[in-house]
């Protein structure tokens, strides 16, 4: 022990005869090899013993919501495959062996949730089309399988959110999973014209229906503003069904006589129904008997031909020295000479204008109207419309007989245009008419379809242009509020914002009732 | 393992994964967040995913087993540090894949797991991950530090695991010269602040074999020798000036030879003090780590279990 700086040779005879110190473990090695021991052990005999006393539900992910709090691991994990299966679906990507997965856990999970929310297995039909589906030709089947794709569990007690449309868009982005999980029924029923039809299917609103589409690959597409399909009423060929003639184009122009003290604007005719959700239906008496009215003799104002039914008009024409009795009582003349003298002057008006038997009247008041070129045939004489308007006006009308009137197609107009999405017009009320009916000011025809293209909803329903941006409309009028709306969008762009996701809970019912053969049902499931 | 230039090509590849790992993350589980459209096949599962469990899905699971393995990895480097001779690589190498591999388990982890702890037995599945992956930052910030520490803070240094011999050594020597002192009453060595011309060649021995029985020796076959007098530098100093004073000069050699020894003691005690930082986080490290790699085949036997697929 020198206290001189040690050298190599000090340091060797130090040691020296200790020199297997390598072979003998320090204390802190053992101690570590110790505590390695009672680590692995302890691991091993927790992991045996937890798996025979212990609580399955520690392996849960996380709090199962509060409605499924009470049932046990084992009401939603069936025994499902074994590892050695479930190693292989792991490893398998091909497409088919994913949509075959009939004993898959995920379908044993799906039995197990329908075991309960059994009104709940179709995805498709939706109500729109079980209401439709005595107009259609084939019913589409979907079955809502893998519940946990969009009700997610081990996430909380609270209820779940709906899921963000990228769960739709996982499959509505992929044509190829839209055309495997989509199944059809045919249904016995008449095809729907190749321009629509609008047809009352017995809720006493009148419903556009449109026609099938045409067979081919479902649209796939990513959200409701890049590829979403149009609407069904922009399909090629598809025309407006109503029966009426309508000229929205000369309605609105500004040489226009006024109405109540302004000019005719869309409101005019189309009034908010209750609640102002939808349109009340344009009615003759309400929105256009008060131009459009149907005098019949200059000199009696209160003498009106009767609307709505050929038969009363022909009725009306045939009694009409009567009708004339009766309107002179109402302007009040009773005295039975002067009234007899009174009628004969009438009568006689009436044949110097249209003449004196039925069917030259009939020809009139159904299909020609005044002449328009006779000033005594005016309503005033400022007004250039013809005092006598014909019924083929407005309405389509077909040559009567001997027997029967002439035959006025009723207008048919339809009050619902689109079906599987719950559009209302109140949140549009800051709006123009024309924001979105713009082509009604060009319109000429009824058979113009004027309602928007899908592509200028998505103007204001898509995402936000700038996430980052806030979407608040600076104040303003109501024009500046939508035109700030179109310009970044950011209002409602969801799937779930239009569509339900579950077939209404009848439906299951209803395909079971219409479903054609057994086979197609099975083919379906 | 100090940490200087030659890993740098490791921390470019723990980049460089860990990056290509968030970009698949991302695009399989959040691609909304990505700002542009990221095509990936169909094997990495829908989506998003289609359930919570982001770990249930092929990436997820492609993640979790990433992480498994370098765990398994990992844990051979004991194995490779006792087989020297086999030719599977350098040590040093190995060595730094087990820094950098275990650092990229946490990004790979975190996207098996999405970024959810999970239930209970998840919960403590992290817990250990924690507790492994905290230790093994103490031990390589110690590593970065301590060795340099210990070069300035210790004179010499000796062979750790030699420690205990050295020290039973040191007081053998001392007893050693204990019995060698002539026979001599008893007396109070602390006369020894008295004038040093006073001091008899009978008294120097009293005062010595008093301070070998009562101070030295004891110091020297003590447990812990930090907690006497003698432990701490300055004390000693102090003590062994006295004592030279109050000993004859032909002892003087004797009294500096037993405050070489318990210098020499003290450095030794304070060596180990630093051997125990140095090396103190691997009585966490290593057991947590194959406790870790237990709980992992466990979560796995019961994930594979419970997975619905």
């Amino acid at each position: 022990m020198a206290d001189d700086e040690p050298t190599q040779k000090r340091i060797s005879q130090r040691y020296d005869g200790a020199a297997d110190y390598p072979r003998r473990a320090h204390y802190f090695r053992g101690l570590r090899s110790w505590l390695f021991a009672i680590a692995v052990v302890a691991t091993i005999l927790g992991a045996l013993a937890f798996n025979y006393w212990g609580n399955e539900s520690a392996y849960s992910p996380g709090p199962i919501s509060r409605t499924h709090a009470n049932l046990d691991c084992r009401a939603c994990h069936l025994e499902a495959d074994g590892f050695s299966s479930k190693l292989a679906k792991l490893a398998s990507h091909d497409a088919e062996a994913k949509t075959a997965r009939a004993s898959s856990s995920i379908s044993r999970m799906d039995a197990a949730c329908l075991e309960c929310h059994a009104s709940a297995q179709l995805h498709v039909p939706q109500a729109a089309s079980v209401g439709l589906r005595t107009v259609s030709t084939q019913l589409t089947l979907v079955h809502a399988t893998a519940c946990a794709t969009c009700h997610r569990e081990h996430a909380g007690h609270e209820r779940r959110a709906l899921p963000s449309q990228q769960t739709c868009v996982s499959c509505h982005s992929d044509a190829g999973a839209l055309t495997r999980a989509q199944q059809s029924v045919k249904l016995e029923n008449t095809p729907v014209a190749a321009a629509g039809e609008n047809r009352n299917l017995g809720d006493g609103i009148v419903r556009f229906v449109p026609p099938a589409r045409s067979p081919g690959a479902l649209p796939a597409f990513a959200s409701y503003a890049e590829g979403h399909p149009p609407f069904a009423y922009e399909q090629s060929g598809v025309r407006d069904p109503a029966a009426l003639k309508f000229n929205h184009e000369r309605h609105l122009r500004a040489d226009l006589p006024q109405v109540n003290g302004h000019r005719l604007t869309c409101v005019d005719c189309h009034r908010p129904g209750a609640g102002g959700a939808f349109f009340q239906p344009v009615k003759y008496e309400q929105h256009c008997a008060q131009c459009h009215t149907l005098l019949f003799q200059p000199s009696l104002p209160k003498l009106r031909i009767p609307h709505g039914d050929p038969q009363k008009v022909r009725y009306f024409l045939a009694g009409r020295e009567a009708a004339f009795e009766l309107a002179l009582r109402v302007e009040g003349v009773s005295d039975p000479v002067e009234l007899k003298q009174r009628v004969q002057v009438e009568m006689q008006a009436l044949e110097r204008r249209v003449g004196n038997d039925l069917d030259s009247l009939e020809k009139r008041v159904f299909f020609e109207g005044d002449p328009r070129d006779r000033a005594g045939d005016r309503l005033t004489r400022a007004d250039t419309r013809k005092f006598l308007t014909e019924c083929a006006k407005c309405h389509a009308v077909s040559p009567g007989s001997a027997e029967h009137a002439p035959k006025v197609q009723p207008p048919n107009m339809a009050e619902r245009w689109v079906q599987r999405g719950p559009f209302t017009h109140l949140p549009h009320q800051h709006m123009e008419c024309i924001d979105c009916h713009g082509a009604a000011k060009r319109s000429r025809e009824t058979t113009d379809i004027l309602l928007p293209p899908q592509t200028l909803c998505a103007e204001c329903h898509r995402p936000p242009a700038s996430p980052t941006r806030s979407v608040t409309a600076p104040a303003g009028d109501a024009h500046t509020h939508a035109a700030f709306q179109r310009a970044n969008g950011g209002i409602k762009w969801g799937c779930t914002d239009c569509h339900g996701f579950h077939a209404p809970s009848d439906a299951q019912r209803i395909i079971s009732g219409i479903a054609p053969s057994s086979e197609q049902s099975a083919a379906a499931r | 393992m100090r940490i200087d230039r030659s890993h740098f090509p490791w921390l470019l590849f723990t980049l460089v994964v860990t990056a290509f790992a968030a970009l698949l993350y991302l695009g399989n589980f959040h691609p909304q967040r990505l700002p542009f459209h990221l095509p990936l096949p169909g094997l990495l599962g829908e989506a998003p995913p289609t359930r919570q469990a982001a770990g249930a899905t092929p990436l997820g699971l492609i993640f979790g087993a990433l992480a498994f393995g370098i765990f398994l990895f990992a844990s051979a480097l004991g194995i490779r540090k006792k087989q020297r001779l086999w030719p599977i690589g350098h040590v040093q190498f190995w060595m730094k894949a087990h820094i950098w591999l275990t650092i990229l388990t946490i990004p790979l982890v975190l996207f098996h797991c999405g970024f959810r702890v999970g239930g209970l037995h998840a919960q403590w599945l992290m817990a250990l991950y924690a507790i492994v992956m905290i230790s093994g930052f103490v031990g390589l910030a110690l590593q970065q530090f301590m060795p340099r520490f210990m070069k300035d803070r210790l004179p010499r240094e000796v062979v750790f695991e030699q420690i205990p011999r050295l020290r039973g050594e040191l007081f053998a020597a001392a007893a050693e010269l204990r019995e060698g002192l002539p026979k001599s009453e008893r007396g109070d060595p602390f006369q020894a602040h008295a004038p040093a011309v006073a001091v008899t060649e009978d008294r120097s021995v009293r005062v010595l074999a008093q301070f070998l029985d009562d101070v030295c020796l004891p110091y020297l076959a003590a447990k812990r020798g930090d907690r006497m007098r003698l432990g701490e530098a300055g004390p000693a100093a102090g003590i062994f000036r006295s004592l030279k004073l109050s000993v004859a000069a032909e002892w003087r050699p004797q009294v500096d030879l037993l405050e070489q020894w318990c210098n020499e003691r003290r450095w030794m005690d304070l060596q180990t003090k630093y051997q125990h930082w140095l090396h103190g986080w691997l009585l966490v490290h290593v057991p947590a780590s194959f406790a870790l790699l237990g709980f992992t085949a466990w979560h796995a036997w019961a994930a594979l279990r419970f997975l619905v697929i």
